[in-house]
C-alpha cells in the first residue's frame, strides 16, 4: 500500500538566495495535485529536490514512505519525474534512451515494444538523435518515462507546454490511467484552465505555498428529478454540487391543487401566476380561504441537481432513485 | 545497487566508444612509436630507443587521460548530470563510475602502446607483462584522480584547450619520458619526482631493460594512485552535490 508524497518544512537556497520557504505538501495515493504559481516562483526547484536533483538540506521528502535524506537511492526509486525539459543524453536516441532508463527500475520492456509505444506517441523517427529532434518531440520522450515506468509516484512538470491538441490529449489519458491506478500524481503547470482529473490545487508564490483549493472535477452530471427534500443534501454532499428549483409548470401546480382537493369545490380550476401577495389579495377578494403553498415547500415539483465526481449516468440515476426521487431526465454536462 | 552497476557499465561503454578521442590517439601511437623506434635505433641505438619506447608508453596514458578528465568534469557540469542524479543512484556512486571508466579507457590506451611497442622493438616476457599490466593500472587511476581533482577548478569551459596544453605539457617535459632522471640537475628532479609518469616508467625501464624488480617506485605509486583516487573522487562528489544544487 502506498503512502504517496510528503514534503516536510522544506526549504532551500542558492547561494544564499531562499528559493523555497517551508514548504509543507501532501499528495495521497489517487490523488492529482495541481502546483500552480508564477514563473520564478519554485516550482521546478521543487520537482528538481523531490526527484533527488538538487540536494535536499533543510526538512525532509518522504517518497512512499521512504526519507529522501536517509535513503535516497531507494526513495529515487519510488518516483518518475517526466523534467520540464528533457534531461536524456541529446547524442542518445529516444529509443535508446528510454530502452536504458527503463532498464534503472526493473521494468522490461522490449526494444521493439518501446519503438511501438514511441510511434503511439507521434515520436515517427525513434531513432534518430534526441538532439535533432522538434521541442514537442523531445518533450514526449521524456513524457514516455511515466507510461513505460511503474513507481507509486508520479510528478510532471508542465506536462503540456508545447504539445499539439491530440499529444495533449493523450498525455492527460495518460495521467488519467495513472490516476485510477491509486497512483500518487503531483503536476506542475501554470496554465489557465481546469483539468478534470485534478483534485486539489496549491498555489506557490515566491518559494511559498499561499493558498490550498480543493478542486471541483470537470466532469458533472445534471439531473431532473421530482421529490427533492431538503434532508436529501447531507447524504449525496460528496457528489452534490447544486440545487435549483425549477419553474413549476401549469400542469405540475394544477396537479398540486389537484392533490389538494381542490377540483373537489365544484369549480374549474384556473392556473394565474402571480406574487406571494398579489395571490394572498386575489385569494381574499374570491372570498376563498387564503391558505398558500410556497414551491419551496413542496417535493411535488421538479428539481434540477449538478452532481460532480467520478459518476457514470447509471450510477448517479441509482443514487439519486434509492433515496425515492423520480428521475425525469439525466445527462451529462 | 543493481542501478549503480547498470549506471557504471553505461560510462564504461560510452568510454570506449567515443571514436572522436580514440582514432587520432590510435593512429598517433602507431605513427610516434614507429618513428621512434626507427629514428632513434638508427641515431643513439637499440638502448636509448627501448629507453624512450618504455617512457612513451606511460606517457600514451596522459594524453587519453587528460581528456577523460576535462569530459569528465564537463560531464559532471552539464544537464546530464542532472539526469543521473534523478536516478536510483548515489552521487558518490557517479563520480566513482566516472572515475573508474576513465581510468580504464587509460588502462586500454597504455596497453595499445605496449602491444604496439612490443611489436616494435620491446622484448617482454608474460611474467613481465603481469608487473607491466599492474603498473599501467596504478598510473592510469593516478592520473584520472589527479587529473580530476585539477579539473574541477576549470570554471570556463572554453580555456580547456589552455589548460589540456599546460597539463599535458608539464607531465611529458618534467618527467623521464624521454631521459632518465640520472641527466637531470638535482634542482630538476624534484619536480620530476612530484610527477607520478616517473614512478611507473622507472620501475618498467628497471623490469624490462635492467631485469630488475624495483618495488619502490611501484609502493610509491601504489600510494599515489589510492591517494590520488580518493582526492579526486571526493572533490568530484563534492562539486556535483553543492554545485548548483
Amino acid at each position: 500500500m502506498s503512502t504517496g508524497l510528503l514534503v516536510q518544512k522544506v526549504s532551500k537556497a542558492f547561494k544564499g538566495k531562499t528559493v523555497l520557504h517551508d514548504i509543507d505538501l501532501a499528495v495521497h495515493p489517487g490523488e492529482v495535485v495541481l502546483l500552480k504559481g508564477p514563473n520564478g516562483s519554485g516550482k521546478s526547484t521543487l520537482v528538481y529536490l523531490i526527484s533527488g536533483v538538487y540536494r535536499l538540506e533543510i526538512g525532509d521528502i518522504w517518497l512512499d514512505g521512504i526519507s529522501l535524506k536517509e535513503e535516497p537511492r531507494r526513495a529515487k526509486a519510488a518516483v518518475t519525474t517526466a523534467f520540464q525539459e528533457i534531461l536524456f543524453d541529446p547524442l542518445l536516441t529516444p529509443l535508446q534512451a528510454l530502452y536504458i532508463h527503463t532498464k534503472f527500475y526493473g521494468a522490461r520492456w522490449s526494444r521493439k515494444q518501446i519503438q511501438q509505444i514511441l510511434e503511439e506517441f507521434g515520436v515517427s523517427e525513434p531513432n534518430r538523435p534526441i538532439f535533432q529532434l522538434s521541442g514537442g518531440t523531445k518533450k514526449k520522450v521524456e513524457l514516455l518515462k511515466a507510461q513505460l515506468i511503474e513507481t507509486p509516484i508520479y510528478i510532471f512538470d508542465e506536462p503540456f507546454a508545447g504539445l499539439d491538441e491530440s499529444s495533449r490529449k493523450q498525455v492527460e489519458e495518460m495521467i488519467r490511467a495513472r490516476k485510477r491506478q491509486g497512483k500518487t500524481i503531483l503536476l506542475v503547470s501554470h496554465e489557465p484552465g481546469m483539468l478534470d482529473f485534478v483534485d486539489r490545487t496549491v498555489y506557490l508564490e515566491a518559494g511559498q505555498i499561499v493558498e490550498s483549493v480543493k478542486e471541483v472535477p470537470k466532469v458533472v452530471v445534471e439531473a431532473i428529478v421530482k421529490g427533492w427534500k431538503e434532508e436529501y443534501r447531507a447524504a449525496l454532499e460528496p457528489y452534490l454540487l447544486e440545487v435549483q428549483k425549477l419553474e413549476p409548470t401549469e400542469e405540475e401546480i394544477e396537479g398540486l391543487l389537484k392533490s389538494l382537493g381542490l377540483d373537489k369545490l365544484g369549480k374549474p380550476i384556473q392556473v394565474i401566476r402571480a406574487d406571494e401577495a398579489a395571490a394572498q389579495e386575489l385569494l381574499k377578494g374570491l372570498g376563498g380561504a387564503v391558505r398558500t403553498l410556497a414551491p419551496q415547500q413542496t417535493s411535488a415539483f421538479r428539481t434540477k441537481l449538478r452532481l460532480a465526481g467520478e459518476l457514470s449516468l447509471a450510477q448517479a440515476t441509482r443514487l439519486l432513485e434509492e433515496r425515492g426521487l423520480e428521475v425525469l431526465e439525466l445527462r451529462q454536462v | 545497487m543493481q542501478a549503480t552497476l547498470l549506471l557504471w557499465w553505461i560510462f564504461l561503454k560510452e568510454a570506449f566508444t567515443r571514436w572522436e578521442l580514440l582514432l587520432p590517439f590510435v593512429i598517433n601511437q602507431m605513427l610516434a612509436l614507429w618513428i621512434f623506434s626507427w629514428g632513434f635505433q638508427k641515431v643513439a641505438g637499440l638502448e636509448y630507443a627501448q629507453t624512450l619506447a618504455i617512457g612513451w608508453v606511460g606517457f600514451a596514458m596522459v594524453t587519453i587521460a587528460v581528456i577523460s578528465g576535462v569530459t569528465l568534469t564537463i560531464d559532471l557540469s552539464l544537464q546530464k548530470i542532472r539526469y543521473w542524479l534523478s536516478l536510483p543512484v548515489s552521487p558518490g556512486a557517479i563520480v566513482l563510475g566516472k572515475l573508474l571508466s576513465a581510468g580504464a579507457l587509460s588502462v586500454v590506451a597504455s596497453l595499445f602502446t605496449l602491444a604496439l611497442g612490443r611489436a616494435l622493438l620491446l622484448q617482454i616476457e608474460p611474467f613481465e607483462a603481469l608487473w607491466v599490466l599492474l603498473t599501467l593500472v596504478l598510473q592510469g587511476f593516478t592520473l584520472v584522480g589527479l587529473l580530476a581533482s585539477i579539473s574541477v577548478f576549470i570554471r570556463d569551459i572554453t580555456k580547456i584547450g589552455v589548460i589540456i596544453s599546460l597539463i599535458v605539457g608539464a607531465l611529458q617535459y618534467l618527467s623521464v619520458v624521454y631521459f632518465p632522471i640520472e641527466i637531470f640537475p638535482i634542482y630538476v628532479r624534484g619536480l620530476i619526482y612530484l610527477n607520478p609518469l616517473t614512478y611507473a616508467i622507472n620501475f618498467i625501464r628497471a623490469l624490462l631493460l635492467s631485469d630488475r624488480l624495483d618495488l619502490l617506485p611501484l609502493a610509491v605509486l601504489s600510494l599515489l594512485s589510492v591517494g590520488w583516487l580518493l582526492v579526486g573522487w571526493a572533490v568530484l562528489q563534492r562539486k556535483v552535490i553543492h554545485q548548483g544544487r
